[in-house]
């Protein structure tokens, strides 16, 4: 059987109504594939190449359980987006940077405004305003933050802290943060000069691509108790941004995987897909780039941050001062981490890919804050632009099955040239008014490509997961104002 | 084979650039281009040059390490080349070369409204194939 060859339906199973296998079809597979998708999502999945990719990436020497994608799935470079690899660290693991991606440490923060919604739907067109204003989108970067030379350390060192530290945010965000915002093992001298440079006036930007900026309203809750904990309420204000590592990150993940290249062509190994490339976690090349991976996380978080601090500094502007923005979390949703988790009924530390998958620990996990220890891990999932998000709450079944691990969003469904061949910007922003919904846009080419029509629907991936039983649902959150990058 | 130009391909959520020239220093310059196409959705004007020199294992790596400067450029100055004058040097025994300059624009916020960012140049599917037709590359772009 071909490596580049699709996967043969043989070799594809369901086993219930939310979880499709992989057989091991290859020889050079060490580990079989787990799908989790309902029926409508699977289709999708199957016509491009997702599957052949999960195949791939069961390749990976020291593989532990499954190859896994989620449901919101799609052929991605290397891994597929929405995968999910464990590797054993104590052993013969390795990590790839495909399983982390570009944009390390792409993820999602939300915050939390005590305000009723309908105080703040007639200033939105004001918040967006001088959001976008202060908030560079797109190509524009930060005109008054340029992060260089031991201050750039010290922000690949620190993450959000570096912020705090600044007065870019305060002390108690960072008990809301994985990690606290700040990764472990991070070393800047594996981060290259380019890629310095490259993040140098990016600290503080949102970018393009699917990255954006959305005002919400808490329209539904689940779980009264459980939202309670996390700060939402029903009818009240929630801020939702999405955004990475930036070029910094980009840079790391390219000069990282040209090195693990080099040294894969001079093993001889016979990589499926090169993006594959992969170092022993032990290795020295390894330890280089989870080094470097680390200390782009934290500039990720230390962006994040940033933006957090200037959005709120627009509600002060526009609300008046005294309107709280408290953070209710962020995640994670491009990285590789070093967790305990229990193989076969004892513990052991494994090396968990989530490549466009996010973090779903549940209560009683040592890694959360007390007042979120009985509740969970709050998981964001944003919906595509102008509709829906989600925030959910992972469940002991989720670290058993997938090792704490759930979606990320709704996952495309149509290319980026597709969706401009039938949709137009103009039916894209009569459908957001005839909504209700405000946005302001860094390019109108992008709001095409981000369009809710170029995506699965977010509720059907969010059933998935829920009935799988890797999660609950907690509350839903509708855009008022959406500001895309 | 007088072939020269650029297609861009789709990918589920990203794009791709298919180029194409009598050579490989042609279809680089080519690749260079259909880059500069995206990051704009125009065409690139040619205003100032950047040098470009630089080494690697094959033609593919070299192909990633070329696109890859672009986007230093686009990040670190925003400025965003549309064009090369790129000589690859392949001679035998030795590891694939490259050199010449990059010739762009600096970013345009009137002009280049219908552009994309792109985030970093991947490994798949890429490839640089020769032969008696001239040569073609396949590059996917993280966007």
């Amino acid at each position: 059987m071909g490596k580049s060859a699709a996967v043969p339906p043989s070799a594809i199973e369901r086993l219930d109504a939310w979880r499709v296998r992989v057989r091991r079809y290859r020889p050079d597979m060490l580990t079989e594939g787990r799908i989790y998708a309902s029926r409508d999502l699977f289709r999708p999945i199957e016509r491009d190449e997702t599957l052949l990719q999960v195949a791939n990436v069961a390749t990976l020497p020291g593989t532990v359980g499954p190859s896994m994608a989620m449901p919101d799935a799609h052929q991605g470079y290397g891994f597929p987006i929405g995968g999910v690899l464990a590797t054993d660290a104590e052993g013969e693991g390795v990590v790839s940077p495909g399983g982390v991606g570009f944009d390390i440490n792409c993820g999602v923060r939300l915050l939390t405004c005590p305000v009723p919604a309908r105080d703040v739907r007639e200033k939105v067109d004001a918040l967006l305003a001088a959001m976008a204003r202060t908030i560079p989108l797109g190509f524009d970067t930060s005109r008054d933050l340029k992060v260089a030379g031991r201050e750039m350390d010290a922000l690949l060192r620190d993450g959000a802290a570096w912020a705090v530290s600044r007065g870019l945010g305060e002390p108690r965000d960072l008990e809301r943060l994985e990690d606290g915002g700040r990764m472990p093992g991070a070393d800047p001298d594996q981060v290259s000069e380019l890629a310095r440079e490259r993040g140098a006036n990016q600290v503080g930007t949102l970018g393009s691509g699917n990255h954006f900026l959305e005002i919400q309203e808490v329209d539904q809750v689940w779980e009264e108790e459980a939202a309670r904990a996390m700060g939402l309420r029903k009818g009240t204000v929630a801020v939702l941004l999405h955004t990475g590592s930036r070029g910094l990150g980009h840079q790391v993940c390219t000069d990282h995987l040209a090195a693990l290249q080099r040294e894969a062509s001079k093993a001889r190994l016979d990589l499926p897909d090169r993006q594959l490339a992969w170092a022993p976690i032990a290795s020295a090349t390894g330890q280089r780039y989870l080094g470097a991976m680390a200390a782009a996380a934290n500039f990720a978080w230390a962006n994040r941050q940033v933006l957090t601090h200037r959005v709120r500094a627009c509600f002060a502007e526009v609300m008046g001062p005294g309107v709280p923005l408290d953070l209710v979390w962020d995640v994670s949703h491009n990285m590789a981490r070093l967790e305990r988790h229990q193989v076969d009924g004892r513990p052991r530390t494994l090396c968990v890919h989530r490549k466009g998958a996010t973090r779903a620990f549940p209560a009683g996990h040592p890694s959360l804050p007390r007042d979120l220890s009985s509740t969970g891990q709050p998981v964001l999932i944003p919906g595509s632009m102008g509709t829906c998000s989600y925030v959910l709450v992972g469940t002991p079944q989720a670290m058993e099955e997938t090792w704490g691990s759930v979606c990320h969003g709704a996952g495309r469904s149509l290319s980026r040239t597709g969706v401009r061949k039938t949709v137009q910007v103009e039916d894209v922003l009569r459908d957001l008014e005839a909504r209700d919904i405000r946005v302001h846009a860094a390019s109108r080419k992008g709001l095409v490509e981000e369009c809710p029509e170029a995506y699965k629907d977010v509720s059907m991936v969010v059933d998935t997961v829920v009935g799988a039983g890797l999660a609950r649902e907690v509350a839903r959150l509708a855009p008022m104002g959406v500001i895309k990058g | 084979m007088d072939r020269v130009g650029y297609h861009l391909l789709e990918h589920p959520a990203d794009i791709g650039v298919r180029a194409f020239g009598p050579d490989p220093s042609m279809a680089f310059a080519q690749a260079v281009a259909g880059l500069g196409r995206v990051l704009t959705g125009t065409k690139v004007q040619v205003l100032q040059t950047r040098p470009v020199e630089m080494e690697a294992p094959d033609l593919e790596t070299l192909l990633v390490a070329l696109l890859d400067q672009c986007l230093f450029h686009v990040d670190a100055e925003g400025w965003i080349p549309g064009h090369g004058e790129l000589v690859v040097d392949l001679a035998p025994d030795r590891a694939p070369r490259l050199k010449g300059t990059l010739q762009g624009e600096p970013w345009d916020r009137e002009r280049h409204t219908e552009g994309t960012a792109v985030k970093a140049v991947t490994w798949h599917h890429l490839s640089v194939i020769s032969g008696a037709e001239g040569t073609e590359v396949i590059v996917f772009l993280d966007i």
